[in-house]
C-alpha cells in the first residue's frame, strides 16, 4: 500500500488548521498583552507557523527560529532558505536563509516588520546574548515566559487537530502491524525495529519518528530503550512502544506481542483511560502504576510533539502533574504491569474519554 | 557482489573487531571536560543540549524529536575536580555502569519557577553557594530564575569549554565515528540499489532505514534526504540566495528516466555521526555529467590530499576555488567543510558566511574528524555532490569514507 499524504500537509484543511491555531496563539497574546512572540522549540514553532524544516533529533541551545508580531500578524522564519515546506500564506521576504554566524542568525528577527515597537515580548527561551539585542533594538522591552503561554494554547486540541492525530495513529498502527508481522524466532530486536521503520518511509511516506522507540524482548524488569541484537526465541513476548511524527504532531503506539494469545488490552489500562477525565491530576493517573517500577512516564500530553503534563515512572515531577486535567487534551497513557507493556492515546472531554487507539480485543 | 552486501559486511567485520572500550572512551572525555574546567577556572559546568549532554554523561541517550525531547531532558553536572559527573535523567537503567549511585539523580525540569527552584536546590547540594557555573542553554525560566533563585552562583557560558574539548576525537571517538560511516554507507548502497523509473523517493528512505537498524546503528539525527535535483537552478523552489536548492525535504515523488538523486544522511553510533551523501543517477550520466564528475573529483582529490596538521581552512577554500576556474566549488548556504562529532555537524566549518578570517584561524589538528562536500554544477545539467569524511592524524589525514563513484569507474 502507498499513500499519497504528504502533500496533504499543505492542502486546503492545512490551512485551515493553521489559521485557527494561529488565531488562538494572537488571541492569547492580545489578553496577556503580549506584542511578539519568539520562538525556538520546535513544537512552539510550528504551532505557529506550520512549516515542515529538515528535521534533526538534536536538542540545541536556544535560538529564535520563528517570531510572530502581534501588530502585523507576520510570521517570520529563520534557517529558511526555500520556500519549500514553508505555507502559502507566509511571504518570501519573511523567509530568512540558513546562516553559521550568530550575528546573522539574528537579523531575520531584526528585521521583523513592527519588532522595534514592542514593549512585551514573550519568548520560549533565553540568552544573555540575545536579551542585550532585544533590549537595544526595543529599549525598555520587558520579556515575559513564551513557552508558559504556548503549553496554555496548545494544552486543548481543536476538532481538526483531532483529526490530523487520528490519521497519524491509523500511520503508527501500520507501522506497528508491520513490526508485529516482523517478530517470529530466531529474528532481533533490531530487524523488528526496521520493520517499523522501513513501513513508516515505504508505505506511508512518513520519514520522521517521534524517537528511537522500544523494541525489545519483554523480561522480568521494564524494558529498556532502543533495540538490541538478541533474538527472539520460541515462547517470548515482545514489546514494542514507538510514535511517528505526522503534519508536526506525534502518533505513539503501544504494544505487547505475546506468541499464540489474543492481544487483550489489560484491566489496569481500561482503567486508566477510564479515570482521564476533566479535574483529574496527571499525579493520580500516575498511581495507577503502584509500586511497579516504569520504563518511562505513564501519562505524557500530545500533541505537536509531548507537552506538560509529564507524570509517572522516574520522571514523576510536581509543577505540571498537579495541573487538573481539562476537556480537550489529548494523552499518551503507557503502562507496564506483570510483564506487559499496554498503551493508548486518550482525548479527555466533559463525560466518557474517548480513545483515540482503537481498543485491542481480538487477535 | 553487490555493493549493499559488500559495505554490510565490511560495517559487520568493523562492529566485531574488538576495538571499542566504551569505558575508556568516557573516562577519557571526562578527563577532558575536568581539564577545560581547572584552565578556565570554572566550578562546575551545567549542561542541558542533547549533544553535549551526550558527551559528558556518556549515556547512550535516545535520538528524539525536539517536541518531545525538550520535556524529557537528561542533564549533566560536571563538578571541578570530581571524578564522575553528575546526571539528572528519566533513563536511570542508562546511566553508564561505573556510575556510583549517588550520581544519578531524578530528572531536572527547569520550565518554570517550581522547576528552576528545585534545580537550584538540588544543584546546589553539589556545587559551593560561590560557585562558578557553566551553562550551555537556558530555558526562559532558568534565564529568569537562576539570578533570583542563586544569587551567589557566578553564570558563564559552558560553550566555548564544550566546543574545545569535543575538537579533538581519542581512539574510541574515532572507532565510533568509523562504524558510524560504515553502516551509513552500507544503507546508502541498499537504497541506491532500488533507483530506477517509478520508485518512491520515500521507499528509497525505508530501505536506508531497515538497513540502518539492522546493522546496528543506535539512532538517526537528520530526516534522510533523498532528493531528485532540478536540471536548472531556476527549476528548483524560490530561495533567498539563488543557490542550487539542497537539501530538501524527502518526498514521496516518483523517480524519472534520467533523474539525478542527492542525497545526505546523518546516523549515530554511540551518538557519534556519519554524514554520508553521494550523487546517483537514474540512467547513464551524459558527457557534461561525466565532466562535472571528473571536475568534482579533481577538486576532492586535491583537497583531501592537501588536508595535514597546520593547514587553514582558507587554504582548502582557495585551492578548491582555483581547481573550480574562481568560483567556489561549495553551496553558499553551506561550506567546503566542516569538522564532525555527536549528533553531525560540529562548530567548525570552513568556506561558510562567518567569512574569511574564521577559516583563516581554522587549523587542523591532529585527532579531528573533517567532512567535505564540494560540488561542481552546470545549469541545465544539474551537478555532483559527495561528502567524504577524514580523520587528521600527526602528518596527514586517513580517509574513512570509500563509497565508490559509480557509474564512473
Amino acid at each position: 500500500m502507498t499513500a499519497t499524504l504528504v502533500g496533504a500537509e499543505y492542502g486546503p484543511a492545512f490551512a485551515e488548521l493553521r489559521a485557527e491555531r494561529k488565531a488562538r496563539v494572537l488571541a492569547a497574546m492580545e489578553r496577556d498583552g503580549v506584542d511578539a512572540l519568539i520562538l525556538g522549540r520546535s513544537g512552539n514553532g510550528k504551532y505557529v507557523a506550520g512549516h515542515r524544516d529538515l528535521w534533526r533529533a538534536v536538542l540545541g541551545g536556544f535560538g529564535p527560529m520563528v517570531v510572530l508580531v502581534r501588530s502585523t500578524g507576520g510570521i517570520h522564519l529563520a534557517a529558511s532558505t526555500w520556500d519549500d515546506g514553508i505555507p502559502a500564506e507566509i511571504p518570501h521576504e519573511n523567509l530568512t536563509g540558513l546562516t553559521w554566524n550568530p550575528r546573522e542568525a539574528v537579523s531575520g528577527l531584526v528585521r521583523a516588520e513592527g519588532l522595534s515597537d514592542c514593549n512585551r515580548i514573550a519568548a520560549d527561551g533565553m540568552s544573555p546574548g540575545i536579551a542585550g539585542l532585544l533590549d537595544m533594538l526595543a529599549p525598555g522591552v520587558e520579556l515575559v515566559d513564551g513557552e508558559a503561554l504556548m503549553r496554555e494554547v496548545r494544552r486543548v486540541k481543536t476538532p481538526a487537530e483531532i483529526e490530523v492525530m487520528r490519521t497519524g495513529i491509523g500511520i503508527a498502527e501500520g507501522c506497528l502491524a508491520a513490526a508485529v508481522e516482523r517478530i517470529a524466532p530466531g529474528v532481533s530486536e533490531r530487524e523488528v525495529q526496521a520493520a517499523f521503520m522501513d513501513a513508516m518511509a515505504s508505505s506511508y511516506a512518513v520519514t520522521i519518528p517521534a524517537f528511537a522507540g522500544i523494541f525489545r524482548v519483554a523480561g522480568d524488569l521494564p524494558p529498556l530503550p532502543g533495540a538490541s541484537g538478541r533474538v527472539v526465541s520460541d515462547g517470548d513476548s515482545f514489546v514494542i512502544s514507538a510514535a511517528v511524527m505526522y503534519a508536526g504532531y506525534e502518533a505513539a503506539v503501544v504494544r505487547t506481542w505475546v506468541p499464540g494469545q489474543p492481544a487483550e488490552e489489560p484491566a489496569a489500562l481500561t482503567e486508566l483511560v477510564a479515570a482521564c477525565r476533566p479535574g483529574c491530576l496527571p499525579s493520580q493517573l500516575a498511581a495507577f502504576a503502584g509500586d511497579q517500577p516504569q520504563p518511562g512516564p505513564v501519562v505524557v500530553g500530545l500533541g505537536m510533539g509531548v507537552e506538560p503534563p509529564v507524570a509517572g515512572g522516574p520522571a514523576d515531577l510536581t509543577g505540571f502533574a498537579n495541573e487538573p486535567l481539562e476537556a480537550g487534551m489529548v494523552l499518551g497513557l503507557q503502562l507496564w504491569s506483570g510483564g506487559v507493556l499496554s498503551g493508548c492515546m486518550v482525548q479527555v472531554r466533559d463525560g466518557e474519554p474517548v480513545r483515540l487507539t482503537p481498543p485491542r480485543t481480538a487477535p | 557482489m553487490s555493493l549493499a552486501i559488500e559495505y554490510a559486511e565490511k560495517a559487520d567485520a568493523r562492529l566485531a573487531n574488538g576495538r571499542l572500550d566504551l569505558v575508556r572512551m568516557r573516562r577519557d572525555r571526562h578527563a577532558k571536560l575536568l581539564a577545560q574546567l581547572a584552565d578556565r577556572h570554572l566550578d562546575a559546568i551545567l549542561l542541558i543540549t542533547s549533544g553535549n549532554v551526550l558527551y559528558a554523561s556518556g549515556m547512550r541517550l535516545p535520538a528524539v524529536d525536539g517536541g518531545r525531547a525538550v520535556h524529557q531532558r537528561t542533564a549533566v553536572l560536571v563538578v571541578a575536580g570530581e571524578r564522575y559527573p553528575h546526571i539528572f535523567t528519566s533513563w536511570p537503567e542508562l546511566a553508564p555502569g561505573e556510575l556510583p549511585p549517588d550520581h544519578v539523580h531524578p530528572p531536572l525540569w527547569p520550565d518554570n519557577e517550581a522547576g528552576v527552584a528545585d534545580l537550584v536546590r538540588r544543584v546546589g547540594d553539589l556545587v559551593p553557594a560561590d560557585a562558578v557555573v557553566g551553562v550551555d542553554d537556558s530555558t526562559f525560566a532558568m534565564h529568569v530564575g537562576l539570578p533570583r533563585l542563586a544569587p551567589g552562583w557566578q553564570l558563564k557560558s559552558a560553550t566555548p569549554l564544550l566546543v574545545a574539548a569535543r575538537l579533538h576525537k581519542t581512539e574510541d571517538e574515532v572507532e565510533c565515528m568509523w562504524r558510524a560511516w560504515l553502516i551509513n554507507e552500507a544503507a546508502n548502497a541498499a537504497a541506491e540499489e532500488l533507483v530506477r523509473p517509478g520508485v518512491r523517493l520515500t521507499e528509497l528512505v525505508g530501505t536506508y532505514y531497515r538497513r540502518l537498524y539492522e546493522l546496528g546503528a543506535t539512532c538517526n539525527f537528520l530526516d534522510p534526504v533523498f532528493q531528485v535535483m532540478p536540471s536548472r537552478i531556476a527549476d528548483g523552489p524560490w530561495s533567498t540566495n539563488g543557490d542550487v536548492p539542497f537539501a530538501l525535504i524527502t518526498t514521496d515523488q516518483v523517480v524519472g528516466a534520467g533523474d539525478v538523486i542527492w542525497t545526505d544522511t546523518v546516523m549515530g553510533y554511540e551518538g557519534y555521526s556519519s554524514d554520508v551523501g553521494r550523487t546517483w543517477f537514474v540512467d547513464r550520466p551524459t558527457a557534461t555529467q561525466r565532466s562535472l564528475y571528473e571536475q568534482w573529483s579533481d577538486i576532492t582529490q586535491a583537497v583531501l590530499d592537501a588536508m595535514k596538521p597546520g593547514v587553514s581552512g582558507a587554504e582548502l577554500c582557495a585551492l578548491a576555488t582555483e581547481l573550480n576556474g574562481g568560483r567556489k566549488p561549495w553551496l553558499d548556504h553551506y561550506f567546503l567543510g566542516h569538522t564532525l562529532g555527536l549528533e553531525g555537524g560540529e562548530q567548525q566549518r570552513f568556506g561558510s558566511d562567518l567569512g574569511p578570517e574564521a577559516d583563516e584561524k581554522l587549523i587542523l589538528e591532529p585527532g579531528m574528524a573533517v567532512v567535505i562536500e564540494p560540488i561542481t554544477w552546470a545549469d541545465g545539467e544539474c551537478g555532483y555532490r559527495c561528502e567524504e569524511l577524514v580523520i587528521i592524524t600527526d602528518d596527514g589525514a586517513e580517509r574513512v569514507s570509500s563509497y565508490p563513484d559509480t557509474p564512473f569507474l
